[in-house]
């Protein structure tokens, strides 16, 4: 009996410890395939893209493959009452082994258990517990390996020729906007370090500055030139608020009358040469004091004069500087009207009088140095259209321009948008006297009212809207952006200029 | 008992039941599956109800076995006017030396072996008569219990076509048969040996080739075959399965069962199987064992609901059917 329980223990124990092999390799084979699967599947994604495979993708199918080898065998693996039940079925015993090993179990010694021990040792005999271990699972295996082998080619493949363009375009963006930045802000300094001081301070602006600062990029072309056109933009407005012409217009006009008289001449020569600091001195020159007599009092007067004769060609300018000469014009008079009256200029007009040249004065110098801002803004500007020309690809190489197969298919714009026809088109005809009119008359009873139409305005701010557009554009080439904005700017100005003469 | 003993027992066992198998085989032609069941059941104590058209040869089978068995045989006719009293026996008065007393004159039931034939026909009252001497192995009477002598068994046949006239067994009654075999038609071959056998002028001499007390031995032996846990889980879920309340019962029994199988199936199986197990040269219950005698042990315990009624269908094929999916 006893060797019967040995043999039959040893059986049972061999069967277990193959079956446990077994399914200690099929976990092996299986988690090889997983990883296989996963390392392909993680590898894809960059291959497809063109890019080189990051080999820390693999550390995930990896752990995945640990963990799927100690799970799979934790829960296949077989316990000695399984491996025996495994083994019973596998042989065709007829549930004799499970017997056989509940006796041994439960330390049964009985007759008919001998008996059951030594028929289930004969049962066994012919049968060798390593064909529990199972047949390797070569297809498996070797569609593992298979995987595994396509996995590591595809680990080996470099970026793809579009990708490494791509990278070093990045790269060249960067470089390029940190040279930008760093030459708009030595152009900024030494622009503003050669100006006066009134002049400099006309080009603190803090928004300019944050602009500037957030200017480098990493590597998106588009990106870069979006913010170029941004500071451009922005240079504009700047320049815009800055604008000098109507003033210089109306001093020019100014002078030209001034020179016709004596009094007035040095003031008008140096305005008609536009030494607007040498204007102001001139004006400053002319304030006038307790002690003195009546030829600065008559220069003031044929400056007057002079002013109210510009008025007449110049009535529709709408330029600070002439608000501030003729309500010094206005002073004047007063102050000539109060030495008719009472035959001498009271302390108070004087002041005002002196007050009010002051601001002239005062306003001419600020004009030259409005003038100097926006000359440097001017600077300013066409040196960032060097920098979008470069940022565009154009004067990089001799000759400039994009060389052959580099160009912009210009054909390439969206086609607009139109409206598809649903359904049958009917025309509805209005009915007079009824719905809104386009137009709208305001306060048309009181007779002072103005006709406009809302649909221009709209139209206006939608042609300001496609400029900005056109403007901020990447493919439009620089030149014909400025092209444009010259063009409008202009009309502007000429626009303008009719509208004041018919609002007076 | 000692090592060599059993070991002894065992052989013997095995040779006695082939002896019988073969004794009646000198008769009986084929039906080889009945025999071997019916001697299951007599080894394991159990009575059995054989079911068959007239003519197959239930009556034979079980005069047969009488035949082979050195065991007394009664047999009980059973008709629609049967009393109770016919069956077990009666109190009557006797003039003994002048003085007149009841004395208890036995019945047919008093036997080893008793025949009772188209059971199906006696009213319920008289069939219920059988159901202390078939459980208990005791017939009482005026308030005296008689018992029966070992082995005890009762062979009852019935027809399933004439049911004019007839009695259906009440459950009770059905549950304590050990086994319900099926006698079918006997193919060509067969008819032709039954022919040769029986029609001529000499018949075959059965021999009594085994005593009451070496059927006795023989259940005891059979009763000492070990069962594992794993069978014996087989077992229990096999006859839970019957029931159609059960979470494991599949879509037949839960559409066409009434009532499943009692523990007393399961105590039949496990019997019958141990007898299977040695017959078939194994020291311990197999599934194989199992499921061998399931249906003659369940088929009978099985109660149909009316769709399974109506749709026609056999206990039978459900009991096959869940030995192959449990």
């Amino acid at each position: 009996m006893k060797e019967a329980k040995h043999r039959i223990r040893a059986f049972s124990e061999a069967g277990r410890q193959h079956l446990n092999a077994g399914e200690r390799r099929r976990a092996v084979v299986w988690s090889l395939l997983a990883f296989g699967v996963v390392a392909v599947l993680a590898a894809l994604p960059f291959v497809l893209r063109g890019f080189r495979v990051d080999r820390r993708v693999l550390g995930f199918p990896l752990v995945l493959a640990a963990i799927l080898v100690v799970v799979f065998y934790l829960r296949q693996r077989y316990s000695h009452r399984k491996a025996v039940g495994h083994a019973d079925h596998f042989f065709g015993l007829k549930e004799g082994l499970i017997t056989a090993d509940e006796h041994i179990r439960e330390g049964r010694e009985e007759e008919i258990h001998r008996l059951q021990l030594e028929h289930t040792q004969r049962t066994i005999q012919p049968h060798d517990p390593a064909v529990l271990r199972g047949t390797f699972p070569r297809k498996i295996f070797g569609l593992a390996l298979l995987l595994i082998a396509v996995s590591g080619g595809l680990l080996v493949l470099d970026d793809s020729l579009a990708v490494q363009q791509a990278r070093a375009e990045a790269e060249a963006t960067q470089a390029l906007s940190e040279e930008l930045a760093e030459e708009l802000g030595e152009a900024l300094d030494e622009l503003t370090e050669r100006m006066d001081a009134d002049a400099a301070e006309m080009m603190e602006d803090p928004t300019l500055k944050r602009m500037m600062r957030e200017l480098p990029v990493d590597g998106d072309r588009k990106a870069l030139m979006r913010r170029l056109s941004e500071i451009d933009h922005h240079l504009a407005m700047m320049q815009n608020e800055l604008d000098t012409r109507a003033d210089e217009n109306y001093l020019a006009e100014l002078a030209q009358q001034l020179r016709q008289s004596r009094e007035t001449s040095a003031l008008g020569k140096a305005l008609s040469q536009r030494k607007y600091k040498q204007a102001a001195d001139e004006l400053n020159q002319m304030k006038i004091g307790s002690k003195d007599g009546a030829a600065k009092r008559k220069a003031l007067e044929k400056l007057a004069s002079k002013i109210e004769q510009t008025e007449k060609s110049m009535a529709s300018s709408q330029s600070g500087s002439r608000r501030d000469a003729r309500a010094m014009s206005q002073q004047i008079q007063k102050m000539q009207q109060e030495q008719k009256n009472s035959g001498q200029c009271s302390k108070a007009c004087q002041n005002k009088v002196n007050q009010s040249l002051g601001k002239n004065s005062q306003g001419m110098k600020q004009l030259g140095a409005r003038k100097q801002a926006k000359s440097a803004l001017d600077q300013m500007r066409k040196k960032l259209q060097q920098g979008q020309g470069k940022c565009a690809g154009n004067g990089n190489k001799p000759g400039g321009g994009l060389q052959a197969g580099e160009g912009v298919d210009r054909s390439r714009r969206n086609p607009r948008e139109s409206t598809p026809s649903t359904g049958t088109l009917e025309h509805l005809s209005g009915q007079l006297g009824e719905g809104e009119s386009q137009k709208r008359i305001e306060d048309a009873a009181s007779g002072a009212g103005v006709a406009s139409d809302p649909g221009s305005e709209k139209a206006m701010g939608g042609y300001t809207q496609q400029v900005e557009a056109f403007v901020q554009r990447e493919d439009i080439p620089e030149e014909m952006k400025h092209g444009v904005k010259t063009y409008f700017n202009e009309i502007h100005n000429v626009k303008s200029e009719p509208e004041e003469e018919k609002s007076e | 008992m000692g090592e060599e003993s059993m070991e002894l027992a065992v052989q013997e066992f095995t040779k006695q039941f082939k002896t019988m198998r073969s004794e009646i085989g000198r008769f009986i032609v084929g039906q080889e599956a009945v025999v071997e069941q019916v001697l299951t059941a007599i080894v394991a104590g159990g009575h059995v109800l054989l079911e068959g058209v007239p003519g197959l040869g239930k009556t034979a089978l079980v005069q047969t076995l009488a035949q082979v068995m050195d065991l007394d045989f009664s047999r009980i006719q059973f008709t629609p006017d049967l009393l109770p009293a016919d069956v077990l026996g009666t109190n009557i008065m006797v003039d003994r030396n002048g003085t007149k007393e009841f004395e208890f004159q036995h019945g047919p039931v008093f036997t080893h072996i008793l025949l009772a034939d188209e059971i199906n026909r006696a009213t319920p009252k008289t069939q219920s008569a059988l159901l202390e001497v078939m459980q208990e192995k005791t017939v009482t009477i005026g308030g005296t219990t008689h018992r029966m002598e070992l082995p005890y068994f009762v062979l009852a046949t019935q027809n399933p076509i004439e049911m004019d006239g007839t009695y259906p067994l009440p459950e009770a009654q059905l549950d304590r048969f050990f086994f319900k075999l099926s006698i079918l038609l006997p193919s060509h071959e067969e008819i032709g040996t039954i022919l040769d056998r029986t029609t001529g002028l000499e018949r075959p001499e059965i021999n009594k080739v085994i005593s009451g007390q070496q059927i006795l031995e023989m259940g005891r032996t059979a009763a000492q075959v070990p069962v594992a846990q794993e069978v014996r889980d087989y077992l229990v879920k096999l006859v839970l399965s019957t029931h159609p309340e059960n979470e494991n019962a599949p879509h037949d029994v839960a559409r066409y069962v009434r009532y499943g199988a009692s523990p007393r199936a399961a105590q039949t199986i496990m019997a019958a199987a141990r007898i299977h197990a040695l017959t078939h040269g194994r020291y311990h219950v197999a599934v194989e064992d199992v499921n061998a005698v399931a249906v003659p042990a369940l088929c009978h315990r099985v109660l149909l609901n009316f769709e399974g009624e109506a749709e026609g269908v056999s206990t039978s094929d459900i009991v096959e059917g869940l030995t192959r999916k449990c």
